[in-house]
């Protein structure tokens, strides 16, 4: 297992594949709760920081690894909120006050970010039909009309669209 | 579960809202009566709610390739800061071995052309004019590379701040830290990097970073291994 190895890491190596496995989704969470690149680089690098020095405190019958880095992004993630809470604010800030307001947002962060990376994951034309339907309102005569295929085809094609994206959050454990 | 042959594709655009009035209908009573239909619906039926958390041009924020060099620096550098605790040595002691390790690295620099370190290859830094104007000398360290960096003629008018970088064969550039130069231009430093031999083969020093990007070139070597 890798953390548990991590200690023991000398060359990098260990860090370097967990790094590959997971930076793109923690960099993805916290870019979208934060909505600030900058900051969510510092997140990523702080939870990476984080999971090298407590490597021997991981216990992989409580969490596994995804949800205890999940856990320590969100932490930062809180920091960083607050730390935007404690400076004065300005007209157009939208700084999140309470503990319950950042809760929320991060779920909601947490959520937009899975949505956008499931969509991301499907299909160009299981893509586009849904951004047509869901996103464009648009019923299956007029997507048909629009796009030059074929009525039928856009219908299935829309069903076979929401059953792929249903079984790509399910793997990302999303609940229904 | 994929819903009855019949009407299994119409589901997915029941759920959308993209059917027509009359088609709505039709599905509604069919799904009254079609358990595989219905099990189908309410399997999907959270989707529009979740996809409304999201908008239509949401894009999933790539990870700029620095982020993990960055990462793997401060790994680095934090694991060469937790050597293991030294012992205590006598007041006598400690002169005593400082003497002999004076004495030993005279030695080995009289010996050993650029020290008597582990490195594994040198460069010879040439500035972006042609002239020799420094050294390195790479040593593989735990997960990285220990560069000791001697330089002259560095340029100081404008700041006396540098980057040493190593550029791996893929053409990324590792940060390898920052060092200053004095006030006559020369400078020596030990600087870690994280890369390991064979990973790179170029050595180059710029001036500070601005904007993420690396800034002008001054110094760059090739490795001798």
């Amino acid at each position: 297992m890798l953390v548990e190895r991590l200690p023991r890491d000398r060359s990098g190596d260990e860090l370097r594949e967990l790094y590959r496995r997971y930076a793109g989704e923690l960099f993805g969470f916290a870019s979208s709760a934060l909505g600030d690149r900058e900051q969510a680089e510092e997140v990523v690098q702080d939870v990476f920081a984080q999971l090298w020095r407590h490597a021997r405190d991981y216990d992989q019958r409580r969490a596994s690894v995804r949800t205890w880095l999940y856990a320590i992004a969100r932490n930062r993630i809180v920091d960083a909120h607050r730390r935007a809470a404690a400076r004065p604010k300005r007209a157009e800030d939208g700084s999140l006050d309470s503990a319950a307001e950042i809760d929320a947002s991060l779920d909601q962060a947490v959520l937009r970010w899975q949505i956008t990376a499931a969509l991301a994951r499907l299909s160009p034309a299981h893509r586009e039909v849904i951004r047509l339907a869901h996103y464009g309102g648009l019923t299956m005569r007029e997507i048909a009309e629009r796009t030059g295929i074929p009525l039928g085809t856009v219908k299935s094609r829309t069903s076979y669209a929401l059953r792929s994206l249903r079984l790509i959050l399910d793997e990302m454990e999303v609940e229904p | 579960m994929i819903g009855c042959r019949s009407h299994g594709d119409l589901i997915g655009p029941y759920i959308v809202g993209g059917l027509e009035p009359g088609e709505v209908e039709e599905m509604r009573e069919h799904l009254a009566n079609c358990d595989r239909c219905a099990a189908e619906r309410r399997r999907l039926a959270s989707l529009p709610a979740l996809l409304d958390t999201a908008q239509a041009h949401d894009t999933v924020a790539a990870v700029s390739p620095q982020l993990e060099d960055a990462v793997l620096d401060r790994f680095v550098r934090e694991r060469a800061q937790t050597s293991p605790p030294r012992r205590r040595w006598s007041r006598l002691a400690i002169p005593a071995v400082a003497g002999l390790t004076v004495a030993l690295a005279v030695m080995l620099a009289l010996v050993l052309p650029g020290g008597g370190d582990r490195a594994y290859a040198r460069a010879e830094l040439w500035s972006t004019s042609g002239h020799v104007l420094g050294s390195a000398s790479v040593a593989e360290v735990a997960g990285g590379t220990h560069v000791h960096l001697h330089a002259h003629h560095l340029p100081v008018g404008r700041g006396a701040v540098y980057e040493l970088w190593c550029v791996r064969t893929d053409g990324r550039w590792i940060n390898g830290g920052s060092f200053h130069a004095r006030d006559d231009g020369t400078a020596s430093a030990q600087l870690t990097a994280a890369v390991r031999p064979g990973e790179y083969h170029v050595v180059v020093v710029t001036r500070p970073s601005v904007g993420g990007k690396h800034g002008a070139e001054v110094l760059r070597g090739k490795l001798a291994y």
